[in-house]
């Protein structure tokens, strides 16, 4: 024991003792690391748990849902149970706001009785619990709820209290009991957020929304009688597959995720590699001890624990202190990815971080075993040398690395082969990040040997008749590339993925701009209000403005939800001006042939998204069902759609009615006449109708709208990166630092040979800044291959857009500053080091 | 009558350690002439190398005066100073320290570069003909053996012809035969060159060969005659 704490002391708490960065450096590219990938797990998870969760809650055991457009008149739930005998389950679900707590609940009224939908919340039904919380529910006293709250905090005592709640601007008075925790017998993972429940009656009395349903939920397991059902149901209302729907939702939303997964593995990395640099440096630092520790007759399998354990000690505080700090962050990155969520795929209302203690144990050893796995084999091969050949000398290291170089070549290759085969071939979303990663791992490859023919060629040519200072900064370069490579192809990495995700951000920014502008190109759009008294206003509005001189033209909209191959689309149509038409952007296919199919029968168009996922393309038919009646339809185009990853089709009204039997109209686009104002037309529509019926928006108020959204749903996107950056800045900068440092010796010398401090202070200046300016040149054709990759390959598979990438100087000259913003920070510390250290020990070994 | 190029007078230097000023120097004070050969000698510790920091301003009295010449070297600021040593001042160090970067010739050259001075191309051919590496002049500095380093350390030290050369045991790390190869190279250029030399050393048998031989017995100089 005696004899391990000493060799222990002799080799890491006294090398880290006198070098305290080095293990600063070791352990905050680790807790980083794990920051990261811990804050986005978390998110990512606790988003889909809370969707699942959400899900579960409305649906319970269900496997069918009944849904209207808006909402379902409870007579045709009389009615199905008369007539087909199933079991079902009338809901009704809102959200309510606390004006006391000033919290959001959601409200959730059922039969509770029928118990099939509360038998997934409560895990039994209502009437089963020992206190006779049924009684406090039917009881003839003013509405009465359960509050089912998620937080354990709140009183547990069983005396009602009245709470004031409002929803759609109506306030109402509920007698509400908070059930303590031991009443609750969850089986689904809990809901997420604070749930009102109470009974249905009562419901739809506090809502205002007498005889009328959110959906009625369905346990069918008979294929005939699911038919049998659809074929019965009026054209206004739908049967859907909870189960196929769910799926589909969640299949839609994974390449979100697995992109949230890939940013935040690109943070991980870079981290560790931080630690992984700094270990390395600080073996090298150690070679000379280790050296006189064999000497002394210690077995290579002792010092080889001893750094073992010291990785180990190391990497758990680290992986420790991410797990809290990622923990801190999961919060703030659970709403972002709730908000993106929300704007892409569907609403998910629950922001609670879910997570259990023994997945941060899971976490945790993950993290230590990934780091020790790391170390290993510096840390084996450092072990294992005999004795005298432990210290190297800087040419021999150098000269080992100029033999590495060739092999490092041809790795590059291969990757940047790889990348071309997932590129070409249908090799999906997976293919496409290993297109990325190989293409950055080719480019950095490709670094260190262009950094050395530079070198070369710098010093080969007259140019090489400069000072000796030009030579020793470009041997150097050569000569520390041992040191030097890693931290280099490091960097590249780093700043060519942060500039690829800016560039397809930046792209992405522009595409959708230009096409935002082409597609709201309508000076008002007008849809009824919730509360409009009667269903036809729109189109009594349409056909009075049709001659209206202030209007050069209108478009009207009609619009239903339809599952086809397990996936929601949603089918639209309408009256399309030429105005609309024109701001439709096609993809292959000139906008003039397209309109020209679209209004002869059974053309569609569908979207882009939609196109990708099922490789459509113009020409090809598909197969429409809506309530039995099946027809298939030719694709005369497919358009631009940077909205939604959901899938659209559009198809002309002849062909809807046929097919939907629906004429509703849900919205209108109004074109004004030249010389008139919209604020003018806004004037006369609110004096002809109450200002309640209808929801009227501006052009350039959807799209300050729309650009926010924008902005909020790539903040995820930026913050991740910005994450990453930041690492790898602090990753890379420590690795140049630590070359620089070893550089003092040298500099002492320089120091007594009577070299100034400036030139001291530019020596070391110099170099980085050299590194620094090769890798921020190679770096951009890097980060435009990754900008491509990105935007061609990544976003095509995940989301279905296709982006023109459209650099800009600005972006580029980013990416340049950030490798010689690295490279200064890099050299700071060294530089006030060296003006600061005495010439004193010049003369030492 | 020779003048005096270096006077230290009442020199005193002491070390902070734990909160306790250890003495190294005490109210020394010597004078080197110009052209003379001195050797250093002492214990290990005893503040040799200090000494030799002190002379060529890389370190400065706690008090006293350094004056080389005119010039009161502890009254200069570290850029003076710095300054100062590269044009007056060559340096031989124990352990060669030769710069990895740049080849043997390059070493050499280093302080004319760092001087701004013309390259005389029959002192540099003097040079690495006495110290017979001009069959190295393009190698770096870890190809070559210890004893080469420390010839190519030498003419580092004098090309610029320094009338102070300050030698801190420069033959320490080497076998005797190349010890003796390497002393006699430098006291044979100082004297050709009229340098002063100031050589700290523990080697007994070369130091008897030098002008005069201080002790540094206690933190004080006292003159000592060998054998």
């Amino acid at each position: 024991m005696n004899r391990h704490y000493f060799l222990l002391k002799a080799i890491s708490l006294g090398h880290f003792r006198q070098h305290p960065w080095q293990f600063i450096l070791m352990w905050a590219g680790l807790t980083a690391s794990v920051t990261v990938v811990i804050a986005i797990y978390l998110a990512s998870y606790s988003a889909h748990q809370n969707f699942l969760s959400a899900s579960n809650l409305f649906t319970g055991k269900a496997t069918h849902q009944i849904r209207g457009q808006t909402t379902i008149d409870e007579q045709l739930y009389v009615e199905l149970k008369q007539r087909f005998n199933v079991s079902a389950t009338p809901l009704l679900q809102a959200n309510v706001w606390d004006n006391f707590k000033r919290q959001h609940y959601q409200l959730l009224a059922a039969d509770l009785l029928l118990e099939d939908t509360l038998s997934s919340i409560l895990g039994q039904p209502l009437t089963t619990l020992t206190i006779p919380l049924s009684q406090f529910i039917f009881s003839n006293a003013p509405p009465n709820a359960l509050l089912l709250s998620s937080m354990s905090e709140l009183p547990t005592d069983l005396q009602p209290s009245s709470q004031q709640f409002s929803h759609q601007n109506k306030s109402f008075q509920l007698n509400v009991l908070h059930l303590p925790p031991n009443q609750r017998h969850n089986n689904h993972g809990g809901w997420g957020a604070d749930l009102l429940l109470m009974d249905i009656g009562s419901g739809q009395q506090v809502l205002n929304m007498t005889g009328q349903l959110s959906a009625i939920n369905l346990v069918l397991t008979n294929d005939k009688q699911i038919e049998l059902i659809k074929d019965w149901l009026p054209t206004s209302y739908a049967l859907v597959s909870v189960n196929a729907e769910r799926q589909a939702l969640d299949n839609l939303a994974n390449a979100f995720h697995l992109n949230l997964h890939a940013l935040s593995l690109l943070a991980f990395i870079i981290g560790l590699f931080l630690m992984f640099n700094a270990l390395r440096f600080s073996l090298q630092q150690r070679e000379r001890l280790i050296s006189q520790l064999r000497s002394l007759g210690i077995a290579s399998k002792t010092i080889q624990k001893l750094i073992m354990c010291e990785v180990f000690f190391i990497a758990s505080i680290a992986s420790a202190t991410g797990l809290l700090l990622g923990w801190l962050l999961a919060n703030p990155m659970l709403t972002m990815v709730t908000q993106s969520i929300n704007q892409f795929y569907y609403d998910l209302s629950q922001t609670k971080l879910q997570y259990s203690f023994p997945q941060f144990f899971v976490c945790w050893a993950f993290a230590v075993l990934i780091a020790v796995v790391c170390s290993s084999w510096p840390i084996s091969q450092i072990a294992k040398r005999p004795p005298l050949q432990l210290v190297r000398t800087s040419h021999q290291l150098a000269h080992i690395h100029q033999r590495l170089l060739p092999y490092w070549q041809q790795i590059a290759v291969t990757c940047l082969l790889i990348t071309l085969c997932m590129t070409m071939l249908p090799t999906g979303l997976i293919g496409g990040f290993i297109a990325t990663a190989t293409g950055l791992l080719g480019f950095a490859l490709c670094l260190p040997q262009i950094v050395t023919t530079i070198s070369r060629l710098s010093l080969s040519t007259k140019l090489s008749r400069q000072p000796l200072f030009i030579k020793m900064l470009l041997r150097d370069s050569q000569r520390q590339l041992h040191h030097t490579a890693y931290a280099l192809m490091a960097l590249l990495i780093a700043i060519s993925a942060s500039g690829g995700i800016s560039l397809m951000v930046s792209s992405f920014h522009n595409a959708f701009q230009h096409w935002l502008q082409q597609r709201v190109n309508a000076d008002l759009y007008i849809r009824e209000a919730e509360n409009s008294p009667t269903s036809t206003l729109l189109q009594t509005l349409y056909e009075q403005f049709a001659q209206n001189k202030q209007v050069a033209s209108m478009s009207t909209y009609m619009s239903q939800h339809i599952l086809w191959q397990d996936e929601q689309i949603k089918i639209q149509s309408g009256q399309w001006s030429q105005q609309t038409q024109d701001g439709m952007l096609f993809l292959k296919r000139p906008a003039r042939l397209v309109w020209h199919d679209v209004l002869t029968k059974n053309h569609i168009l569908v979207n882009e998204p939609l196109a990708r996922r099922h490789q459509l393309t113009w020409g090809d038919s598909i197969k429409l069902n809506w309530a039995g009646h099946e027809e298939t339809f030719t694709i005369a185009g497919v358009f631009y759609d940077y909205g939604s990853p959901q899938g659209q089709m559009w198809m002309p009204p002849f062909d809807y009615q046929r097919l939907i039997g629906d004429t509703k109209i849900t919205g209108v686009a109004i074109y004004i006449a030249a010389n008139n104002q919209a604020d003018e037309l806004i004037h006369v529509i609110n004096k002809q109708w109450p200002q309640h019926h209808f929801v009227i928006t501006q052009q350039q108020q959807i799209i300050a709208r729309a650009t926010q959204i924008f902005k909020q749903t790539f903040l995820i996107t930026d913050v991740l990166n910005a994450i990453a950056l930041g690492i790898a800045l602090c990753a890379i900068s420590a690795a140049l630092m630590a070359t620089q440092l070893a550089r003092l010796p040298e500099m002492r010398l320089l120091h007594a040979l009577g070299c100034n401090s400036l030139h001291r202070a530019g020596l070391l200046f110099a170099q980085p800044i050299f590194l620094g300016l090769i890798t921020g040149v190679f770096a951009i054709p890097a980060t435009l291959l990754q900008g491509w990759l990105l935007s061609e390959v990544i976003n095509v598979r995940s989301f279905g857009w296709s982006i023109p990438l459209t650099p800009s100087f600005i972006l580029i000259g980013q990416v340049f500053g950030l490798s010689i913003t690295a490279a200064v920070l890099g050299s700071l510390y060294p530089i006030w080091k060296t003006l600061h250290a005495s010439a004193r020990q010049a003369g030492w070994e | 009558m020779s003048a005096h190029l270096l006077a230290l007078s009442h020199i005193s230097k002491s070390f902070a350690e734990q909160h306790q000023h250890h003495p190294l120097l005490r109210d020394l004070s010597l004078c080197v002439n110009q052209g003379e050969v001195i050797a250093l000698i002492g214990a290990s510790g005893s503040g040799k190398s200090t000494l030799l920091n002190i002379i060529a301003g890389i370190e400065l009295p706690d008090t006293g005066r350094v004056s080389i010449e005119q010039t009161v070297l502890n009254q200069l600021s570290e850029t003076d100073r710095t300054a100062f040593r590269r044009q007056h001042v060559g340096f031989i160090f124990q352990f060669f320290n030769l710069l990895p970067t740049l080849s043997v010739k390059e070493n050499i050259l280093l302080p004319l570069q760092l001087n701004q001075l013309a390259y005389d191309q029959a002192f540099f051919e003097l040079l690495i003909n006495s110290t017979q590496i001009e069959q190295l002049l393009y190698r770096y500095p870890d190809d070559l053996s210890g004893g080469e380093q420390q010839r190519v350390a030498l003419c580092r030290a004098l090309i610029h012809r320094p009338r102070l050369v300050l030698a801190d045991e420069p033959t320490g790390s080497l076998d005797n035969e190349t010890a003796d190869q390497v002393f006699a190279l430098l006291l044979n250029i100082a004297h050709q060159e009229q340098q002063t030399l100031i050589l700290a050393t523990h080697n007994l048998q070369l130091a008897s060969q030098t002008d005069r031989v201080c002790r540094l017995v206690s933190g004080k100089v006292t003159e000592q005659s060998l054998p």
